[in-house]
């Protein structure tokens, strides 16, 4: 009896490590891996940085060009430059794993810092830092409630992405009442988005503000797809709101190379995010990629490194969150050779314009982090023309 | 909104997205009539999407293409054959693996091609075009319904013609249903059941590669993952609701798309998204009860008529 355990214990460990070794995750050291050259990023300011060991909890993959790769490209170039050594864990968004990773790097004890990121690793970090109050650490793209507990080992960092999602529907809402070549007389804009998350809710309620600073008779169409991977369904909802008239679809999903798709077959504007997809597409279809005005692109590198520094020189604020505005370069609107062709002189001017107030602060976006049902239903009332 | 379901706009979309559901549920009849509980249709989808995406683009030829796809999905049939016919696995326990199968090792094949996990979209891959049919395009209203398209589409409905015809017409197909009705009977005439079954399973197969194949090489133009997003599963309870009839398949395929469309519609008229994502969902459920409550109604007409037969005249 107990050996048929032993084997049916090896056995399972077995197809554990195939499945790993299948999805390349499980553990990797990633340590030795070369580096960006973004390493001159630290002003050295005469602060001693430490070295540092770091945990890299992922919720999905890394060398997918995602996110998680700016990050990881942060991380190790932090420990290339001072020393120390980058772990990671893939949990392949596998909810159920987010949790035990953390209380796994966290048993280990050999971590300065374990870092993850993203709303659904909220809940799974408060109550792995609650269990390990000794264990450092930092989740990033999201905010942590530091008033539902007393968690002086961790620092959450966001960016102001409803800061990107108001100058692009600002520039959504220039286009559509412009004369650009593929701009239609109806002034209607759309936003396609992948859930109604609340990073993707701050994005629509920017999107809804920025237009309506334009000029608040605009309509903007937005729905949501349900998922991030169903690509068909978000080319045919961004092209369901082309023939409602949108010459201008803004999506925020992983799958927004499908709504570019949607504005080449039928010829409007999209605006994508994450990456700066015009140009990573111009190399395999320089027609999609002259449909994609721009994108909205968080810098992960910059949101994380300022981090890095400030945990290895000691100065780190722990028990706080903090975010990186548009003016510190936080959220890009991305400016390349596309950009520049699509938009017309006129809207460029009426566009900047704008983006040097928001760097200047002068405005003031409502976030949907915090916020209540009501406050996000009356900023989505405010997509009506009014 | 009524006004969008009588435009053209709308007979498109429906056919855009019921054009993968019409296949898949051909793959489900076909599977549904030799009695296979199959569900690895999500799963020879996402094999062929890829398949035809990668083989397009490396070949450059849009028939090579097809090949591959045809074959990735076909191997995928061919390993659920193997464990189900031969090994006697589980059915739903071996749909539901290679389904997994299907999510996790597209992903890594993508990843081994081009060292990214969400797309192949830096592949230079080949879509099917879209066809204008002579003559028939230049007549008003009609023209712009009919044609124009893309060439699955109309492969899916010739597809369902084939099904009709294989099934009530050839002898391979009556096989195919005596064996899905009684195994034991059939095999007692001398049909050899495992073989028809696993020609069935190989039919089934391609219709899936073509859902499959029309998702990463029609709709778009590259394989993103898990692009499929149940849409395997939705054929299945197409074939379900028109209990194995092609032609009842196709005109609830066709519905799925339909509220897939409406639903997109209606989001922006305010819908929540929530229940736009629902539609299918209710659709399958409303046509279970009314599927149910008239086979319950056969049922019991059929117990009628029974009683009578054996009820002597004059006995009430």
């Amino acid at each position: 009896m107990k050996k048929r355990s032993l084997k049916l214990l090896s056995m399972t460990l077995a197809l554990v490590m195939l499945l790993g070794m299948l999805t390349g995750c499980g553990g990797n050291n990633n340590g030795d891996k070369d580096s960006g050259s973004n390493g001159g990023n630290s002003d050295n300011g005469g602060a001693a940085y430490d070295a540092l060991n770091i945990m890299f909890v992922v919720t999905g993959s890394l060398g997918g060009g995602t996110n998680n790769d700016d990050v990881y490209s942060a991380l190790s170039d932090y420990t290339t430059a001072y020393g120390g050594n980058v772990d990671t864990v893939e949990c392949n968004m596998d909810t159920s794993l987010y949790e035990s990773s953390l209380v796994q790097s966290a048993e280990m004890g050999e971590y300065d810092l374990i870092v993850t990121g993203f709303g659904t690793m909220v809940e799974p970090l408060q109550n792995t830092a609650a269990k390990f109050p000794d264990q450092k650490f930092f989740i990033f793209d999201t905010a942590v409630d530091f008033t539902a507990g007393d968690f002086k080992n961790v620092m959450s960092v966001q960016v102001l992405q409803n800061e990107g999602g108001f100058l692009v529907g600002a520039l959504a809402a220039l286009m559509t009442t412009s004369d650009a070549p593929l701009a239609n007389e109806q002034k209607t804009v759309g936003f396609v988005g992948a859930i109604e998350s609340t990073a993707i809710l701050d994005f629509l309620m920017g999107y809804i503000e920025g237009v309506n600073y334009v000029d608040s008779s605009i309509e903007v169409l937005y729905s949501f797809v349900g998922n991030h991977n169903d690509a068909p369904l978000t080319k045919e909802i961004a092209t369901t709101q082309h023939n409602s008239g949108a010459d201008v679809v803004f999506a925020v999903s992983s799958s927004d190379l499908a709504a570019a798709d949607a504005a080449l077959e039928n010829d409007f504007y999209a605006i994508c995010v994450d990456a700066d997809e015009a140009t990573n597409i111009a190399g395999t279809s320089r027609e999609t990629a002259e449909h994609i005005m721009t994108s909205v692109v968080k810098d992960y590198y910059n949101m994380v490194y300022p981090i890095l520094e400030q945990v290895g020189s000691g100065t780190a604020n722990w028990g706080t969150h903090s975010y990186v505005p548009y003016a510190d370069g936080g959220v890009i609107v991305a400016d390349n050779e596309f950009f520049r062709s699509i938009v017309p002189e006129s809207v460029m001017t009426e566009y900047q314009k704008i983006a040097d107030e928001m760097a200047a602060g002068k405005i003031t976006v409502s976030t949907a982090f915090g916020a209540s049902t009501e406050e996000i239903d009356a900023v989505k009332a405010l997509a009506a023309p009014f | 909104m009524l006004s969008y379901i009588f435009s053209a706009n709308f007979l498109d979309a429906l056919l855009r997205m019921g054009t993968p559901l019409v296949f898949v549920g051909m793959a489900a009849v076909m599977g549904g009539k030799a009695n296979i509980l199959c569900v690895a249709y999500e799963g020879m989808m996402l094999f062929a999407a890829l398949g035809g995406a990668i083989g397009s683009a490396y070949t450059q030829s849009l028939l090579a293409g097809a090949a591959l796809g045809m074959a990735f999905s076909m191997a995928v049939a061919m390993i659920f054959a193997y464990f189900v016919l031969y090994l006697d696995t589980k059915p739903l326990l071996a749909g539901l693996a290679l389904n997994t199968l299907g999510t996790g090792g597209t992903v890594y094949v993508v990843y081994l091609l081009t060292g990214m996990k969400l797309d192949t979209s830096s592949l230079p891959s080949l879509k099917f075009p879209a066809v204008d049919i002579p003559l028939i395009k230049d007549i008003p209203i009609l023209g712009p319904i009919l044609s124009g398209h893309n060439l699955m589409t109309y492969l899916a409905f010739f597809a369902v013609a084939l099904v009709w015809f294989l099934l009530k017409k050839t002898r391979l197909g009556l096989r195919i249903q005596a064996v899905g009705q009684d195994a034991a009977a059939a095999a007692s005439v001398g049909i050899n059941v495992r073989k028809t079954k696993f020609i069935a399973l190989t039919i089934s197969s391609i219709f899936a590669a073509m859902g499959g194949m029309y998702m990463s090489m029609g709709y778009l133009p590259y394989f993103t993952a898990n692009m499929t997003a149940g849409r395997g599963f939705i054929g299945i309870a197409a074939q379900n609701l028109a209990v194995g009839h092609p032609l009842w398949t196709m005109f609830f395929a066709l519905l799925f798309g339909a509220s897939m469309a409406v639903g997109n519609m209606a989001q922006s008229y305010r819908l929540p998204s929530q229940f736009a994502a629902l539609m299918p969902y209710l659709i399958t459920l409303i046509g279970l009860v009314i599927m149910g409550a008239r086979s319950k109604k056969q049922d019991s007409l059929t117990a009628e008529a029974a009683m009578k037969l054996h009820t002597p005249a004059g006995a009430k």
